[in-house]
């Protein structure tokens, strides 16, 4: 089965306003330490984020643990009270809404927990689990509810069996399944997917790829994944933006992003993600160290203590914005012109395996033939 | 593979066959496994979840609890040595920590809270000294010994990393200190269980660059343990494949990833997402559990190519090539 | 179809109840002999207060009457615990008396637990003021000896069975309250409360339905404990006088009665305080043992 990607179905309900915006967010944590419990520093989890989500896209959030992409999916969703910043939804700031509205539109966002084991009650049979929120948003007596979890589970590919268990009893992958299942009941319109395939074997992986992608087309949703895996992005997403200590670096229509990477950031992920062709030189761009606290930025822009063409007062004198590079395409580097891509370029990430023919196909893909069995 | 190749093998592991016994039934993790990790080689042993190659590596160590586990079949060969016929206090005194030592995934759990590194790692060359490559035991040369070794590691400041505790650091960094350690007594084998599993691929990158050097300095042996082709790939001179207990196929890292012959491994590299690639196939069925499992191919219920004699014989193994072996009856 | 039937009866409690008696911690429960020592003692006690109508040989002995002609006789066929100043018949003292302070301890615990539990949870899930103020309210009565807080009460109040209950109760709840909180506080990280949150499931629902549910055993074991502890405390009240009055018969004021004949009439004052000492005993052992199953991480806490 072939899958197109979402434009092309959602193109009649084209609409004007990207259906989420967020505007210039923040969510700092304050660090308390000491006898007195006395606030003494701030941590800058996401520091200043805006994003346009259009109805039926795909977009990838990803970067290194403790980027801040997780604080930014549950900010988005109201899970975290944003320290400044504006969330619209359907062009509708939520921050200003009355709480009767908020409450029906913030139900068509949801967020999908990276651990799904711990994201059940552990005492609590699955079909009560995904009762749970149509108990408390629906009049609906509990057999009729009963009938809707039987359908969603169904929908995510198990079976009625699979609601008698108890969290521990079930796979990564079944738990996966049953953490949608969960959220759809609520028919959201928006889920942010945090690290939707972690800890999960690749044969797995690939299921619940093909499953996301299956549900996307069939309850018409709009997917920001939050994800430390390029490879995975590549497959699933439409856009993608790169995130370092809290900001987005680079942003972008993904094959646009990983083709020509132009913040050297990117360039890093790109070159250190394992190959599959033994023997082949490891790509010269790997970073050194680690990224630094969140609690001490670098001076000037944050990814110059790490960056390998950092120049002594450009780089640490100010931070750069993101600078619009190509169609949707933007990126934060004083030198990202230096980064176009010129043949070397491609020559020395392979062009991220796109050849030409493969361009011109570009906005087709697929997910596996699903083995008839 | 004739008796002298066999007998250049530092570890071999000889049809080796585990069962754990549990509540609900008797669990065989380990069914006929052979494994020969050459001098100098880096062997991957690479498999999903629940494949038993973790239990590959503890059997190794002798560090599978009995009970519930217990050992049916099989030998273990370190060198001239049946670590097999070695009681658990020879094990703990002359191999474990010294010949063979271990980079665990889990990089909080195997340090001690309350000791700096430092202390830890001045405990490994007092307790388990080096154990060969007939370098002197100098007195007072230790400090620089581990200096030397966290610089490889490319921890910098290693004199203030050895006067910290292992919660002031960070997960890379703790991983760095652990590969060091294991790399301390110079041991002759090195199981690397998942070592990159827990951290980001920019970590992980530098973590495997790290391990090649270190390697290509002691000429020791590794048994690379984990579940990402990306990492064999990156890391493993040669690898086997693994599934539900069993050794699929096992051979040089760019055969397999070039002409992989057993329908799992060809499943599996499929299944793999990678820069190169725009699809990504899924394998139908799921693993077996391993409690009662049939008396064939453990593979069956999910093989494209399965045959009828599969499902009751076992394949044996085939020499698909002069260092390519498969477990398959496809080629047998 | 029939799949989805048994899904369905699966539902409501099942889940409580499979977690609160899985093998592994009737296992537990049962792994040494104390423990069942501690159970049949709480479920002997239990029985002869219920049956001590049926069982005692002079029910109307219970309360108020004399029969001059028995006085302090020792322990007989008749009478086998012997008989007392008024000449009742103290076997049948003790069983009534069993329903006394068993009902005492029972009201007591529940008491604590209705006004403790729902105060430690509310504190638990918010912070701010709500939280500061009960928590700092329940500070002040742990602060003060549980003791001596409930003579000072049943003193003032006037020595009768509800006032009983009430002193001790008051000392009591906070200590509810305190675990409660502090279990609490820590689900509330729970990446599953977590969820719920999200999917917008309201905070009295989140509270009762999981975090309520997950304190269970811990206020089960504590009130256990506490049941015995509460039997030791009320015999106390009764010893000193500012308990029950009599002619109630309560174990305490039983002992303190006896006080005047001792060491003579030595059947006067062993078999009440055997029968606390048992109780007492029984429901210690019996939490005990309920705390090792249910979370050994607790072991060592006193009730």
């Amino acid at each position: 089965m072939r899958i197109t990607r979402f434009s092309a179905i959602f193109l009649d309900e084209a609409m004007t306003s990207p259906l989420l915006e967020i505007r210039a967010l923040k969510r700092y944590f304050p660090v308390r330490s000491g006898l007195l419990h006395r606030i003494t520093g701030l941590l800058r989890a996401v520091d200043g984020v805006s994003l346009e989500v259009n109805a039926g896209e795909v977009i990838g959030i990803v970067g290194e643990s403790g980027c801040g992409k997780t604080t930014l999916g549950k900010t988005v969703q109201g899970i975290y009270r944003p320290t400044a910043g504006e969330i619209f939804l359907e062009g509708k700031p939520l921050s200003r809404l009355p709480a009767k509205d908020l409450r029906r539109l913030g139900l068509s966002l949801q967020y999908v927990h990276q651990d799904p084991l711990a994201s059940f009650d552990p005492w609590w049979p699955m079909a009560r689990s995904l009762d749970e929120p149509l108990r408390a948003h629906t009049d609906l007596p509990w057999s009729e509810r009963m009938e809707r979890v039987v359908r969603i589970v169904k929908a995510v590919g198990l079976d009625t069996e699979h609601l008698e268990c108890f969290p521990h009893e079930l796979s990564g992958g079944q738990l996966r399944r049953l953490t949608l299942a969960r959220v759809l009941a609520l028919n959201p319109r928006v889920l942010i997917l945090d690290e939707p395939t972690a800890s999960l074997d690749v044969s797995v992986q690939a299921r619940i790829l093909k499953l996301l992608s299956d549900l996307r087309s069939e309850f018409k949703l709009t997917y920001v994944f939050i994800s430390h895996d390029l490879r995975i992005v590549r497959i699933m997403c439409d856009r993608v933006a790169v995130m370092y200590l809290g900001k987005v670096v680079e942003i972008g229509p993904t094959e646009a992003v990983l083709r020509d990477p132009r913040h050297p950031y990117t360039r890093a992920l790109l070159a250190a993600i394992p190959r599959l062709s033994p023997g082949e030189p490891q790509d010269e761009n790997l970073l050194e160290g680690e990224p630094p606290s969140p609690l001490f930025l670098p001076q000037g822009c944050r990814f110059s203590s790490r960056c390998p063409l950092f120049q002594e007062g450009l780089c640490n004198a100010s931070e750069p914005a993101l600078s619009p590079i190509g169609p949707g395409h933007e990126a934060a580097c004083f030198r990202s012109a230096e980064l176009s891509t010129s043949e070397e370029t491609v020559a020395r990430v392979g062009g991220f395996g796109l050849e030409k023919a493969e361009k011109r196909e570009g906005s087709k893909m697929r997910i596996g033939e699903s083995d008839a069995s | 593979m004739n008796r002298t190749a066999e007998e250049s093998h530092l570890l071999r592991i000889k049809n080796l066959a585990l069962e754990f016994h549990t509540e609900r039934g008797v669990v065989q993790a380990l069914d006929g496994v052979n494994l020969a990790v050459a001098k100098g080689e880096v062997l991957g042993l690479v498999g999903e979840s629940g494949c038993g190659k973790t239990v590959t590596g503890r059997s190794v160590l002798g560090l599978i609890p009995c009970p519930p586990g217990r050992i049916v079949r099989g030998e273990i060969w370190l060198d001239q040595e049946n670590l097999m016929t070695l009681s658990q206090e020879n094990l703990r005194s002359r191999v474990r920590g010294s010949r063979i030592t271990l980079v665990p995934q889990d990089t909080l759990g195997p340090l001690n809270p309350v000791h700096t590194v430092g202390t830890q790692m001045g405990d490994i060359l007092k307790y388990k000294g080096r154990s060969r490559n007939g370098r002197p035991n100098r007195p007072g040369s230790d400090h620089q010994e581990i200096l030397d070794l966290l610089r490889a590691v490319h921890l910098p400041d290693p004199d203030k990393i050895l006067a910290k505790y292992p919660a002031e650091l960070s997960g890379g960094q703790r991983q760095r200190i652990l590969i060091a350690m294991a790399f301390l007594p110079r041991p002759e084998l090195i199981i690397a269980d998942e070592p990159t599993t827990a951290l980001d691929v920019t970590v992980q990158a530098q973590i495997l660059k790290i391990f090649r050097d270190l390697v290509a300095r002691d000429g020791c042996s590794v048994l690379f343990i984990t579940h990402d082709m990306g990492v064999v790939a990156a890391i493993c001179d040669r690898v086997s494949v693994m599934y539900a207990g069993q050794i699929a196929e096992t051979a040089p890292v760019r055969k397999l990833f070039e002409s992989p012959r057993h329908p799992y491994t060809v499943k599996l590299l499929d299944s793999v997402p990678s820069p190169e690639k725009k699809e990504i196939s899924q394998i139908p069925g799921t693993v077996p559990t391993l409690i009662n499992i049939n008396k064939g191919c453990r593979f069956y219920d999910r093989c494209p190519q399965r045959l009828d004699r599969c499902r009751d014989h076992k394949p044996g193994l085939t020499q698909a090539d002069e260092d390519h072996a498969v477990f398959c009856h496809l080629f047998g | 179809m029939n799949g989805r039937v048994s899904a369905l009866q699966s539902l409501p409690g099942v889940g409580l109840a499979k977690k609160l008696l899985n093998r592994r911690m009737l296992r537990l429960f049962f792994r040494d002999k104390l423990t069942g020592l501690g159970t049949v003692l709480v479920l002997v006690t239990f029985f002869l207060a219920v049956a001590a109508p049926v069982l005692s040989p002079f029910p109307e002995d219970a309360y108020e009457n004399v029969r001059v002609a028995e006085r302090l006789q020792s322990p007989s066929a008749k009478h086998w615990f012997g008989t007392d100043r008024m000449g009742r018949d103290i076997f049948s003292r003790v069983l009534y008396g069993g329903r006394v302070t068993l009902f005492i301890a029972l009201a007591v615990t529940l008491l604590s637990i209705a006004i403790g539990v729902p105060l430690g949870l509310v504190a638990g899930y918010y912070s701010g003021a709500i939280h500061e103020v009960i928590m700092r309210v329940a500070d002040v009565f742990l602060a003060i000896p549980r003791i001596i807080l409930a003579l000072s009460l049943a003193a003032a109040l006037g020595p009768n069975v509800p006032n009983v209950i009430v002193a001790l109760s008051v000392s009591f709840w906070p200590r509810f309250t305190r675990i409660v909180e502090a279990e609490t506080q820590s689900l509330r990280h729970e990446l599953y409360i977590e969820a719920s949150q999200s999917l917008g499931v309201s905070p009295v629902s989140i509270l009762f339905r999981h975090i309520f549910v997950h304190t269970l055993p811990t206020i089960i074991v504590r009130g256990t404990l506490g049941i015995g502890f509460t039997i030791l405390l009320a015999a106390t009240l009764g010893f000193i006088g500012v308990g029950v009055s009599p002619p109630t018969p309560e174990w305490g004021l039983m002992i303190a009665e006896s006080r005047e004949y001792l060491p003579g009439t030595w059947w006067y004052a062993l078999f009440p305080g055997l029968a606390i000492f048992l109780t007492v005993m029984g429901y210690i052992l019996m939490g005990d043992s309920l705390r090792d199953a249910m979370d050994p991480r607790l072991r060592g806490i006193e009730g």
